[in-house]
């Protein structure tokens, strides 16, 4: 069960409420996290534009910051972001094998050594104590500029925001990226709702 | 050493420059996590808007109070750079000797209140890998708070959560400031500089 409700729409500020409806036009549906969010707005109005910076402007491709963040959450545990995350990984065009090979990323053949060393950052970057190394950026550098780094780890760390707020409310997950997980990470990975149910 | 250099608040362009300036209040620097994010000048800028949204306090939870709640995940996750900063931080807003030097053990200590007590606890599960909040600790929360109360403490633990990823994976170099505050009061509890020098 969640631990703070959601605000219905309507008792929604009016400029939220049109980005609530561009999320559900895009994605098909308005997250619940951004719903609880909302009860202090100018939280979600400086969230929702730092969501926007990291993961859609810049030189990064989508696909990458959705695996980036996909496999952050993988590490720490959250399953709502998992499932959303896998979503978006399909909507920017991860076929449902890439996804769900994500976790074997080191070993499979549908990534690039590109992916896989920023996939490295982002694991180890997600894990507590941060694992991430020396090395590890050594590596990103032979194939991404500082400029491209600040994205790659400004992913992580937007996911290390959403990571603590979903898995700490319990939010509730919604159906389509719930249904897009079981067929994509339901397997491999082994994803269940858990508390998100 | 820092994976990206910060760069120098004369490189930062203009209009952001002055916004970050926000910074100064708070921590008396702009921080050299700031001054890496600005590579990407609106990751920069939108992270600026949420950490004053997040740190504007609307109803029972004080600035002073919120620095403790980021010092606790912070020392959970074990980002040594945010523990500097947020008791120092906290210094700032007028904390005591006695909380400062008493919040890593917050249980044991009579410098702070039930509500204070609960909330720590909160923050502290909800950092741990995996999360750690479990119905108990979420409603021995919402016995002290009200739900945008809540929402506010969360957003506190969730923005730590962004910073703790961000400055333990760039090994983001600490500042004077902060390492004097980290010095007289993070001492017994065993903390250095670490990686970031």
């Amino acid at each position: 069960m969640p631990h703070v409700t959601p605000l219905p729409f309507e008792s929604v500020p009016e400029d939220i409420q049109e980005r609530f409806t561009h999320y559900k036009n895009t994605r098909g549906f308005t997250p619940n996290s951004i719903q609880t969010m909302v009860r202090r707005p100018n939280i979600v109005r400086a969230f929702m534009q730092l969501n926007q910076a990291i993961l859609y402007e810049g030189t990064v491709s989508e696909e990458l910051k959705m695996l980036v963040s996909l496999i952050a959450s993988q590490a720490s545990g959250c399953r709502y972001c998992q499932a959303h995350m896998a979503n978006l990984c399909k909507i920017y065009e991860s076929s449902a094998d890439k996804i769900g090979q994500l976790w074997e990323f080191e070993t499979s053949e549908l990534f690039t050594d590109a992916e896989r060393a920023a996939l490295r950052v982002a694991l180890h970057g997600a894990m507590s104590p941060n694992q991430a190394t020396q090395e590890d950026f050594d590596e990103l550098y032979k194939h991404f500029n500082e400029d491209e780094a600040v994205e790659i780890v400004a992913s992580i760390a937007l996911f290390g925001y959403l990571n603590r707020w979903n898995d700490t409310m319990a939010t509730e997950l919604e159906e389509l990226p719930s249904d897009v997980a079981q067929e994509t990470i339901g397997g491999n990975f082994g994803w269940e709702p858990g508390k998100h149910a | 050493m820092a994976v990206v250099e910060p760069l120098e608040e004369e490189q930062i362009e203009r209009e952001l420059r002055d916004y970050v300036q926000f910074f100064k209040g708070p921590l008396g620097v702009v921080p050299n996590s700031v001054r890496t994010m600005s590579h990407r000048p609106h990751i920069a800028k939108a992270f600026t808007d949420l950490n004053i949204a997040v740190m504007k306090c609307e109803g029972e939870v004080t600035p002073e109070f919120k620095r403790l709640v980021g010092y606790i995940t912070s020392m959970v996750s074990g980002c040594r750079y945010c523990q500097a900063h947020t008791i120092l931080g906290s210094e700032r807003f007028g904390s005591s000797e006695e909380r400062l030097n008493d919040v890593a053990n917050f249980e044991d200590s009579p410098h702070f209140t039930a509500a204070e007590k609960a909330a720590l606890a909160f923050a502290f599960a909800a950092a741990e890998v995996p999360n750690g909040v479990t119905e108990e600790v979420a409603d021995g929360l919402r016995q002290h708070w009200s739900d945008e109360d809540i929402v506010e403490i969360m957003g506190v633990i969730a923005l730590f959560g962004y910073l703790n990823r961000w400055n333990d994976s760039m090994g983001s170099a600490l500042e004077d400031l902060p390492v004097e505050a980290g010095e007289k009061y993070l001492k017994p509890s065993g903390w250095n500089v670490g990686k970031h020098t």
